[in-house]
């Protein structure tokens, strides 16, 4: 029984780090799969997506957003997509949460690799990631939540690359991702605002003590907020005829500061208020 | 700004942050000051706590402003929160390692005895199957047992039984809806606030507006006739009330004699009845 034990531990010890993440991910995809075999209940959301995404697919987009004009558009494109091609909406929206959820992993790994000098720490991270209980539920939900992490994780991933690597490629990746977050969850505007605090810190306080390659990074930041904004100001024109009201700039947070800065713990309501 | 001293908000957040990371793992983070040396310094790490921050300051914002919040807007936290989580379990290895010199077998192999004990708690708890809310898929199985078409009046706003059970979801509404129904689904022209307009969500031209169910008469005195009329057509008509003492009421205000049997009544997780009616022949 030792024998076997050091044996096996001499093999799994001389695997490399790639091959250990391809089986972390393949552990979240039959985790998010079996999740997804435990549960047929859906959130009360889902079901107004799956209308949504029949109503886009049957009648065309003209109406589509009628029901909630403000939901950003890429989850219920892909649903509607799925509908569209005979697989169904709910379905569709099912398989986009697990495999987003399932490459999760590979986004906290990407991360932890530009944060972490160790190589076994990012690994241990992507293990995390793969098996968090919430995580996996999340993925196995007919809701934005997974894509939209993995999303936002990868969009962090990229830019962490570009600053620990100096690289540019990786600005224009987050870019892309960043602009796909925004379209799932109007959430996905806190990159654009850390990214504005990081640059007003680096330039008040370590531009002159750290030798490092500021105008490649700020012209990194320039190229990830062209991209950015080149997808999702085209995306917000093509949806401008159609009743979505979707912005990339959502107006309801100026709302939410307001709210903050104002409101009584009175005006808390108890309860989410029913549509 | 006052929110702030709200002793129920503090502890709302601080409970759904906590559990979204998930208790094993926010014991983790408490060791991640352990090993710290283990980050990488330089403006990669700035930009990621940066990042973490604004996390928590937007949700910070969105739930002290009175927004509903769920513990789901917590997730990308949760995910960032597991970088943070990797050195602290070095963190909490190097503290059991002392006291393991009676079991050599546990102390070589702990690093891989911690991973399997992390996993089997993590994977039970999301391979738990989920019996909340299990009422619902009952109720569905029940109404989607007949071999006609179903149509589920109910005074719910949640659609997600006549989803399961694939019938057709008819709300019944009460003085108190506060939204416009559209007459047959053709003008702009609304229904009085009344009780007992049975309305169905409209598609194409009208998606998203409620619409009077077309052949229907709005009030309580007509809900017999309006049944009897869908059910003539080859359907089956069932009717599902969580506030059966207001629907009953509202019969009783219009004086109008309550026209449904009980089928059954079932109970939802806090115990609370839901009737479930059908037309009395």
């Amino acid at each position: 029984m030792k024998e076997f034990l050091s044996k096996m531990q001499r093999n799994l010890s001389g695997m490399s780090p790639m091959l250990w993440l391809l089986l972390i991910i393949l552990l979240a995809f039959s985790a998010r799969t079996a999740r997804c075999f435990l549960s047929d209940r859906i959130d009360k959301d889902a079901v107004l997506y799956v209308e949504m995404a029949r109503e886009w697919a049957d009648n065309g987009i003209e109406h589509a957003f009628d029901r909630n004009p403000r939901i950003p558009p890429l989850y219920i494109g892909l649903m509607a997509a799925s509908e569209k091609i005979g697989i169904g909406a709910e379905t569709g929206g099912r398989i986009v949460s697990v495999l987003t959820g399932a490459l999760l992993p590979l986004a906290v790994f990407l991360m932890a690799s530009s944060l972490f000098a160790s190589p076994s720490l990012p690994l241990l991270a992507a293990f995390f990631a793969a098996i968090h209980p919430f995580l996996i539920r999340m993925s196995a939900d007919v809701m934005r939540d997974s894509l939209f992490v993995t999303l936002s994780c990868f969009t962090v991933a990229f830019v962490l690359m570009a600053l620990s690597g100096m690289k540019f490629w990786p600005w224009l990746f987050a870019g892309i991702f960043a602009a796909l977050g925004i379209m799932t969850r109007s959430e996905g505007c806190q990159i654009i605002i850390a990214l504005g605090a990081w640059i007003c810190i680096e330039l008040l306080f370590f531009v002159g003590r750290e030798n490092l390659p500021w105008k490649k990074y700020l012209a990194g930041s320039f190229a990830f907020l062209i991209i950015f904004f080149g997808i999702t100001f085209s995306a917000q024109a093509l949806f401008k005829e159609n009743p979505s009201s979707w912005k990339v700039i959502d107006s309801r947070y100026y709302g939410y500061v307001e709210r903050f800065l104002f409101s009584s713990s009175k005006d808390i309501p108890d309860k989410r208020r029913d549509h | 700004m006052k929110t702030l001293f709200s002793l129920k908000l503090w502890g709302s957040f601080l409970s759904k942050a906590f559990e979204s990371v998930f208790p094993p793992f926010a014991i983790l983070l408490l060791f991640a000051w352990k090993k710290r040396s283990e980050f990488l310094r330089g403006p990669a790490l700035r930009f990621f706590l940066l990042f973490s921050l604004t996390l928590i300051c937007l949700l910070f914002v969105l739930l002290f402003s009175g927004t509903p919040f769920e513990k789901r807007y917590f997730f990308t936290f949760a995910a960032v929160s597991l970088l943070l989580a990797a050195p602290g379990f070095y963190g909490i290895r190097e503290l059991l390692l002392p006291f393991l010199n009676r079991w050599p077998f546990v102390k070589d192999n702990l690093t891989a005895l911690l991973l399997l004990v992390l996993a089997g708690i993590c994977l039970g708890k999301a391979l738990n199957p989920s019996f909340e809310k299990i009422w619902m898929q009952e109720i569905a199985g029940y109404i989607k047992a007949s071999n006609k078409k179903v149509y589920l009046i109910t005074d719910s706003t949640d659609g997600r039984i006549a989803y399961y059970a694939g019938a057709e979801y008819v709300r019944l509404s009460s003085k108190n809806d506060d939204f416009s129904i559209l007459k047959d689904g053709s003008g702009t022209e609304s229904h009085e606030l009344i009780n007992g307009v049975l309305s169905v969500r409209g598609s194409g031209e009208i998606a998203g507006k409620w619409v009077a169910l077309p052949g229907s008469e709005p009030g309580m005195v007509f809900l017999k006739e309006n049944i009897r009329r869908i059910e003539e057509k080859g359907n089956k008509v069932y009717l599902l009330f969580f506030k059966d003492d207001i629907i009953k009421k509202a019969f009783l205000d219009d004086k109008v004699p309550f026209p449904l049997s009980l089928v059954k009544i079932y109970k939802d997780e806090k115990k609370r009845p839901i009737f479930l009616y059908e037309l009395s022949h």
